[in-house]
Formats: structure tokens, sequence, C-alpha cells
């Protein structure tokens, strides 16, 4: 079953420039992949996205970035919430993050857990599908 | 004597003499050459060339173990003695890969060691790659004789992915025969603005 939720407060616009920071990153010259490795951090806007390595897939001819792959202990913060996973792609044009691998998200005081997310980040929303589990703290303090 | 005989023998002594002078004005009359017409070279350059040896537009090619050819050209080149190394200025690197990458090298100067087997590009350094990706750094040493390079500078690069700068940058195969690979390390941060691609 799935549940949509709302996800960060303001609406992120994936038309900002995208800014990478890592330890390192490695070109290849082959096939001309990306890889930035060691504590990344992808932040656009007011999205915040920082994971163990990113590896970059470009449009075809080399027109742009199409998405970025994030794997190894992937955060992701919007505005208030946070949400962590193993996994989670990036497709900037669309603006659409997919988490998958136990996907904990954690908004306010409530929590849900989930096998998969995908969040949009123009509609500010996101859908989590897979056993979706919600821990909520009924007295408000977690 | 005649007056014909009279005219003749008067005749044979004027008209040598017309022809003497004639041939004169050919010399001591003429404007005269000016011998000493000005060398095209300025004394500078004079002393320049005769300080060392040195090759106009040296040309060098070979290929490395795994089949990559280099091709580097300057415009001077003059070889190095014991201590010293050789040194070229605007030189440009052609490096033909053997899996079909090909990687263009241009700097303001550069030097070679031979015996430690290192060729160093200075001045304004600009590696372009197939992938589009445009390093620019102001020193790389590369060693002879393999493709691996690295700039222990701040790096800036250009392509498709952004524009990135680095604390320093590796070009190198990390498994032998593998893919070369370029690491930007100690700190990268890349910009990519999503506009600018759309158009």
């Amino acid at each position: 079953q799935s549940t949509s939720i709302a996800f960060g407060t303001i609406k992120a616009d994936p038309s900002l420039p995208v800014e990478v920071t890592s330890d390192t990153l490695e070109v290849n010259q082959v096939d001309g992949s990306a890889q930035f490795l060691g504590s990344v951090l992808v932040v656009q806007g007011v999205m915040r996205l920082s994971a163990d390595n990113v590896l970059v897939i470009y449009k075809p001819e080399q027109k742009g970035i199409d998405r970025l792959e994030a794997t190894g202990n992937v955060i992701l913060v919007n505005g208030p919430d946070a949400a962590e996973a193993e996994r989670a792609e990036y497709t900037i044009d669309s603006g659409t993050i997919v988490m998958n691998g136990n996907v904990l998200l954690s908004q306010g005081n409530s929590t849900l857990a989930s096998s998969q997310m995908v969040v949009n980040l123009n509609s500010g929303t996101a859908q989590m599908s897979g056993r979706v589990k919600t821990i909520l703290n009924p007295d408000g303090n977690n | 004597m005649d007056r014909y005989s009279r005219m003749v023998a008067f005749l044979k002594v004027l008209l040598p003499l017309t022809a003497l002078v004639l041939l004169s004005t050919l010399f001591l009359i003429s404007r005269g050459v000016d011998t000493d017409a000005t060398i095209p070279f300025a004394e500078h350059e004079i002393e320049e060339r005769m300080r060392g040896q040195q090759v106009t537009a040296p040309f060098f090619s070979g290929t490395t173990a795994q089949g990559d050819e280099i091709t580097v050209t300057a415009s001077i080149a003059r070889p190095g003695g014991l201590a010293a190394p050789a040194v070229a200025t605007d030189l440009q690197a052609v490096i033909k890969m053997a899996d079909g990458g090909r990687l263009t090298l241009t700097s303001n100067s550069g030097e070679v060691y031979l015996d430690k087997d290192i060729a160093s590009f200075s001045g304004d350094v600009v590696i372009t790659s197939t992938s589009g990706l445009e390093v620019t750094t102001d020193l790389l040493n590369a060693t002879l004789s393999g493709i691996s390079a690295n700039s222990p500078g701040p790096v800036t690069a250009t392509g498709p992915i952004g524009v990135l700068n680095a604390g320093s940058m590796q070009l190198e195969t990390k498994t032998q025969g593998g893919p070369l690979q370029m690491l930007f390390n100690n700190g990268v941060k890349l910009v990519y603005d999503p506009q600018k691609s759309e158009r």
C-alpha cells in the first residue's frame, strides 16, 4: 500500500543550480562517467542530499546531467523534514527523487518507514510505498 | 700625309680615349655598392642563439606500452645540461588512447627531466578530454613512460558536468590496462546549472 504526504514546506525549484561537494571525484576518460566519493553533499536551494558516493549520469550527447545516483546512507533534508535510505536517484529536470532500501522519513514528531519513497520536489509531496509503517508519538515528545 | 690618313691617325688616339672615359664612368663615377648591408637579426637574438643549441618547432611522437599514441610539439626547445632540464615553450601534446579516448594538453612552457622520467608543464596548462571536460591548472607533472599525470595545485574544470574546482588532480589508470581516470581530490566543489544546459 502507499500513502502520499507533504514533504518539505517550501516548493523546491529544480532549475536552481545544483552544487555538489565531496572529497574526491573520478571522471572516467573513456565513457565520461563521473563518480563523487567521500561524504558527498548535493545542495539545491532548500534541498540537501548527502551520501557516501554519487554517480552522475549524463543526458545523451553530454548535453547536461540527467540524474544523480546516490548510494550509501543517503540522507535527504528538505526544510524541516528529513528522510534516510540506502539508495536515492535524483532526476534533476523532473525534480523527482526516488529513494529505496528501508526508507525512514521523520516529520515533526512522527516517523514513517517503508521500502520505497518517491519525492516530487516541485509539488512538495512524497509517495511512500511498500510496507509503510508509521510510528506516532501520542504524547508529542520524541 | 693626306687628310684621310691624318684623320685616321687622329681618330686612333681619340676613340680609345673616349672608350677609356666611358669605362671609367662604370667604376669611378657610379654610385657605388653599399657593402655593409644591415643583418636582419637583433643583437640580443644573436647572443641568445649563441648561448646554447635550440630546436625550433620540435616534434616528438611515440606510443606507450598499452598502445596509446602521444605526439608533443612546441615552438622552441632547448636541450638540458646534466643538472638543468630540457626546456620547451608553447607546448602542445595530443594523446590518442588505445581505447578511443583523446586528450589534448597545452601549456606556456614545459621542462623535461629525463633522469626523473617526468615532464612538468607550467603556465596556464589546459587539458581537454573527449568527455568534454576542460581542466585548467598552472602546474602539471606527467610521467614520460606512461600516461599518468598529477597537478599538485588547485584545478578548475568546466564541461557538461558543470563548473568544478578541486584541490588537486590526478590522471591515471587505476587498474592495469583499465580505463584512464581523472581523479580530483582534496575537496571537490561542483556547480551545475540546469538552465544552461537546457538551451
